[in-house]
């Protein structure tokens, strides 16, 4: 029949076949079809015919045709590169596909009609015949994904060969596209298809140690324009809040890493059922006491047994109950450190809190060497959201913490994990590191902790640590310091929220405090929440100085203006103040009528001049009594006048009593900076 | 008279009809368990003689009974034959059937057989087509009997109501046989020649089958599977082939057997016809996996259909070489096709 049909066109027979078929497609799908049944019987063994036959039916859509043909081409003409190229390009689409579920390709329809048996072995095949490992790994993924089954035979040779792929390309950092692969993609489909011991030990520690390494890496990843260059697109308001971070080599599809902590946990779980331990499935849970509590049990009973037999369940759930803990913190104190993290709140803080009671007769660092056994109490300020959640998770994170030096064993094992995963790069951990210290009481190694720390600091932080070493100064009794520190705080602070005054003074519950315990305090760095704290902490420096013997004017004066604030709350200082002036039977103090509106002190402090008050000789005005009487050049009657202005100069303090105290306690302390550092000297 | 004749007489038509097909089943279904049958001895004398009266009626009378059914009573009775058959075990179900409907064909069996069939294709009662079926293959799918009954089922079907039958289309999936049978006859009926004295196929049927065979490629070999336990089979191919050829010139030269077409009928039904020659190649292609290693057709057909389409274009003065090329084109595939599936064998000396 050939030879009937052959004509003299010059082209070959199946050609010739293949060019009638094409030129029918036009018109008629059916006649262009038959010329590929009657091709194809002339040419069984010719792949051009049976690929044009192929193309015929994609392009006429016809899904199970096509499916077939291809199917045949698959078995018959293996060493055809053009049939390679075709299995290759749907085998992109269908990953495309398996990332983003957008519609579906036609072609990728094409090769679900192909029966489950060769779809597998294409899927095998093109994998094998990739030199590129990455494409190759892709590959033999998507066939796990599709054909659970093919995970015993390839799944643990593919985690071998990503690992060897990740060590070989010799990148340093966690987050790379093999260790993703690995971790995210691979693995769980391992673990979750093999039976547990097939898989020896020591394989099983490694891997989790990858992937504890890789998702810290990756939630704890710093916002765009801070360590990576900046993106154009990063840029965009739409994609600035968006948790995803570029990883080379992978496309963007692939570089989706959802729910990181819950993965974590999967995979922790899955290896935990692999080595036979009972792991805490709820460990993430907001019940962080609960959790430890379980941990602490295991801790003890394994100590009991005098074994290592739990060494490692204990050592990886208090390591990842720790990170998980360590993470929510740090993400509340610092909402700006890591990317996609909530930062619609400013930074939080935590200070050494004050005792209730009035006098400071001990130092809080003696009261601590009386109180090691009990813990100190963490409060927090009502402005803090979630506090008590973030509470927990700092004391959580701590315990973990101990748990994890509280042997040598323990000590030698975490040491060699942050050994591994470099944990002395975590610029992060820097925050809870200082609260830690200061929590252990350990101000001197706080403040220095903060002076390393400080250089790496961002701005936004400043207040955060120049706060918490004015602190630790005042804890140590350096009172000039910490008032040095304190100012500049309030320097600071009253730039940053002159826009943004919060209209109301957030209140930290203390009704359920033994006041004898140290307590800490963990408040929003604005303004308003820092005011209270820092004028507090200069009352507590000049209270210091009622004690001493000799007069000091200056401190008293400035101790009388900063009583107003919050005022009635210090009222029981400024009957100290009183009792000490009454003493020294004199006072001298210009600053007095710029800043005291009270009327409670203005009463009190007039009430010292009258016979009943003592008599007390009062040299308060703006400009010193003796100046005025130099002035006057007249020795007669200079006290009436100085007493006719004492008296204008009170009432129009008294006609101030409206304005407010806040501003006027903030212009205070930023102008009259030399002076109230001079009281401390 | 024997006791169930006795018995019968007494009974008025549903019950005594019943009864008539209850002791038909009991007489096939025992003697198919005992496997013996001794001639003038078993019931099967009395099965003929019960059938005679009581389900075909056609004592005229003679006994008292009733004389005709009218058409409800008659309906009646097809529904009755039809569940008999249906429910009775699948080993004697064609035994049953064929003490009704074997035998001379006189004309109210044929008509009463007729509505049979077409009933339970509008039920799609498998198991009455199947039977159907059988005896269409029996009688041979170009005989009278069949060829009448096939016409009727395509007046029903496609002339009556030219509407989409749900049920014709399905039909294939009921009983694939029947259907294979049914298109035998059908070519045979509408061999789409040119013959003046013969219509070609309605377009309704044309589309019907089309689509048969499309969706099913093993379909037309439905009978030649039967070669094991049936003396002969049949194939539709030969006869569409001819209608994908021939049918195609008659609708392209204004034949006057297809004077009734308008013209989109015709330019549909060439187009039918196109999707109808590569379901043709498709069937024959899914012939070679069947390894039935029967043959289809013979090199003199092809030869003699060959010469027919040339008297055709001589007598219609047909014009357009580019169809005849396309033509002669379809043969020479069909050929090409047949013979590499070894339906069709060539000696050496046409090689």
């Amino acid at each position: 029949m050939a030879a009937v049909m052959k004509q003299s066109t010059g082209c070959s027979d199946e050609e010739w076949l293949v060019l009638r078929a094409r030129s029918c497609m036009k018109t008629d799908q059916y006649a262009a079809k038959a010329w590929m049944i009657t091709a194809r019987s002339l040419f069984p063994r010719n792949f051009t015919i049976q690929f044009e036959a192929y193309t015929l039916e994609k392009v006429g859509k016809n899904v199970k045709e096509a499916a077939k043909l291809l199917e045949e081409m698959f078995m018959v003409f293996s060493n055809e590169d053009r049939l390679w190229e075709e299995i290759h390009q749907i085998l992109e689409i269908l990953q495309t596909e398996a990332m983003s579920d957008g519609q579906n390709n036609f072609l990728t329809e094409i090769f679900a009609e192909v029966s489950t048996h060769v779809q597998c072995q294409m899927l095998l095949t093109v994998a094998e015949k990739i030199s590129n490992t990455l494409e190759q790994c892709r590959l033999l993924l998507l066939a796990m994904r599709k054909f659970p089954n093919l995970v015993g035979e390839h799944g643990l040779k593919l985690l071998e060969t990503l690992h060897a792929a990740e060590m070989e390309s010799n990148v340093q950092h966690p987050i790379n596209c093999y260790r993703k692969l690995l971790v995210y993609d691979v693995l769980p489909l391992v673990l979750q298809r093999q039976k547990a011991g097939e898989i020896p030990p020591s394989k099983l520690y490694h891997w989790l140690k990858m992937a504890i390494d890789f998702y810290i890496s990756y939630v704890t990843h710093p916002p765009s324009g801070h360590s990576s260059t900046v993106q154009g697109e990063m840029l965009s308001p739409t994609k600035s809040s968006k948790r995803q971070i570029p990883i080379p080599g992978l496309f963007e599809r692939e570089c989706q890493v959802t729910d990181p902590w819950g993965n974590l946990l999967k995979t922790f779980l899955l290896i935990g059922q692999h080595l036979g331990w009972e792991p805490q499935q709820e460990l993430f849970s907001p019940q962080r006491e609960t959790n430890f509590k379980q941990l602490f049990t295991l801790y003890n009973r394994s100590k009991q047994a005098g074994k290592d037999v739990n060494l490692h369940q204990i050592l990886y759930t208090a390591v990842i109950l720790f990170l998980h803990c360590l993470f929510a913190y740090v993400s509340a104190v610092d909402p700006e450190s890591f990317i996609g993290t909530n930062s619609n709140h400013l930074p939080l803080v935590m200070v050494e809190g004050f005792k209730q009671e009035s006098a400071s007769e001990s130092s809080p660092s003696k009261k601590l060497k009386t109180q090691t056994d009990t813990s100190p109490k963490l409060l927090a300020t009502s402005s803090v959201p979630d506090s008590q959640h973030i509470i927990s998770s700092f004391s959580t994170a701590f315990k973990c913490y101990e748990l994890l030096h509280s042997s040598t064993e323990l000590q030698r094992e975490f040491m060699s994990l942050c050994e591994m995963w470099h944990m002395e790069t975590w610029t992060w951990m820097g925050h809870f590191q200082t609260d830690m210290l200061i929590y252990q009481g350990a101000f001197m190694d706080a403040i220095a902790h903060l002076q390393n720390f400080s250089t790496a600091n961002k701005e936004s932080m400043k207040v955060r640590s120049s706060l918490q070493m004015a602190c630790c100064f005042f804890s140590l009794h350096k009172y000039m310091k910490a008032c040095e520190l304190v100012l500049n705080v309030i320097k600071e602070v009253s730039v940053q929220d002159a826009a943004t005054q919060m209209t109301n003074r957030s209140q930290v519950d203390k009704s359920h405090i033994d006041p004898s315990r140290r307590s800490l305090l963990l408040t929003v760095c604005s303004q308003t929440e820092i005011l209270p704290y820092c004028v507090e902490l200069l009352i507590a420096c000049y209270k210091t100085k009622l004690n001493s013997a000799k007069s000091d004017d200056l401190a008293l004066g400035h101790l009388i203006i900063l009583l107003q604030y919050d005022w009635p709350k210090f009222q029981h200082v400024l009957s100290d103040v009183v009792q000490k002036i009454q003493k020294q039977g004199s006072f001298i103090y210009n600053l007095f009528f710029n800043y005291v509106i009270n009327v409670d002190i203005l009463e009190e402090v007039t009430f010292l001049k009258s016979q009943e008050g003592g008599k007390i000789n009062l040299d308060i005005l703006c400009i010193s009594t003796k100046a005025i009487a130099q002035q006057r050049a007249v020795t007669r009657g200079v006290n009436k006048g100085v007493k006719e202005d004492f008296k204008v100069a009170m009432e129009k303090q008294v006609s101030r009593c409206e304005e407010n105290i806040d501003k006027l306690i903030m212009k205070f302390l930023c102008e009259e900076r030399q002076s109230l550092l001079k009281a401390l000297s | 008279m024997s006791k169930i004749l006795r018995k019968l007489s007494y009974l008025a038509f549903p019950e005594c009809s019943r009864q008539a097909l209850q002791y038909l089943t009991t007489c096939v279904t025992s003697a198919n368990a005992h496997d013996v049958s001794i001639p003038g001895l078993d019931g099967a004398d009395h099965a003929a003689e019960v059938c005679h009266e009581y389900i075909l009626f056609n004592s005229g009378g003679r006994r008292g009974g009733i004389q005709k059914l009218n058409s409800i009573q008659e309906l009646n009775l097809l529904e009755m034959i039809s569940t008999c058959l249906d429910q009775a075990p699948q080993s004697s179900r064609y035994r049953i059937f064929v003490i009704i409907f074997g035998g001379s064909p006189d004309p109210q069996k044929i008509n009463l057989f007729t509505k049979l069939v077409s009933m339970a294709l509008s039920l799609s009662v498998g198991s009455v087509l199947d039977c159907a079926a059988l005896w269409m293959q029996e009688h041979g799918c170009h005989s009278k009997a069949v060829c009448d009954l096939s016409h009727k089922l395509v007046e029903d079907y496609c002339i009556l109501f030219t509407d989409v039958s749900k049920t014709f289309q399905k039909l294939p999936t009921v009983s694939a046989l029947f259907t294979c049978n049914f298109i035998t006859a059908v070519t045979s009926i509408y061999p789409f020649n040119g013959n003046i004295f013969q219509r070609p196929p309605p377009l309704g049927l044309l589309q019907y089958i089309t689509n048969w065979i499309s969706s099913d490629p093993c379909l037309c070999f439905e009978s030649v599977r039967l070669i094991r336990i049936q003396a002969n089979f049949s194939c539709p191919l030969s006869g569409l082939v001819q209608w994908c050829i021939l049918g195609h010139l008659v609708m392209e030269s204004r034949h006057s057997s297809s004077s009734n077409f308008s013209d989109s009928d015709r330019s549909k039904t060439i187009d039918i016809l196109s999707k109808l020659h590569f379901g043709v190649l498709q069937s024959l292609q899914a012939y070679r996996s069947m390894e039935l290693n029967q043959e289809l057709f013979t090199m003199s057909q092809f030869v003699s259909l060959s010469q027919t389409l040339m008297q055709i274009v001589e007598k219609e003065e047909f014009q357009n070489k580019d169809s005849l090329n396309m033509l002669v084109e379809r043969i020479g595939q069909m050929i090409q096709v047949a013979i590499l599936t070894k339906s069709l064998k060539v000696n050496g000396k046409f090689l």
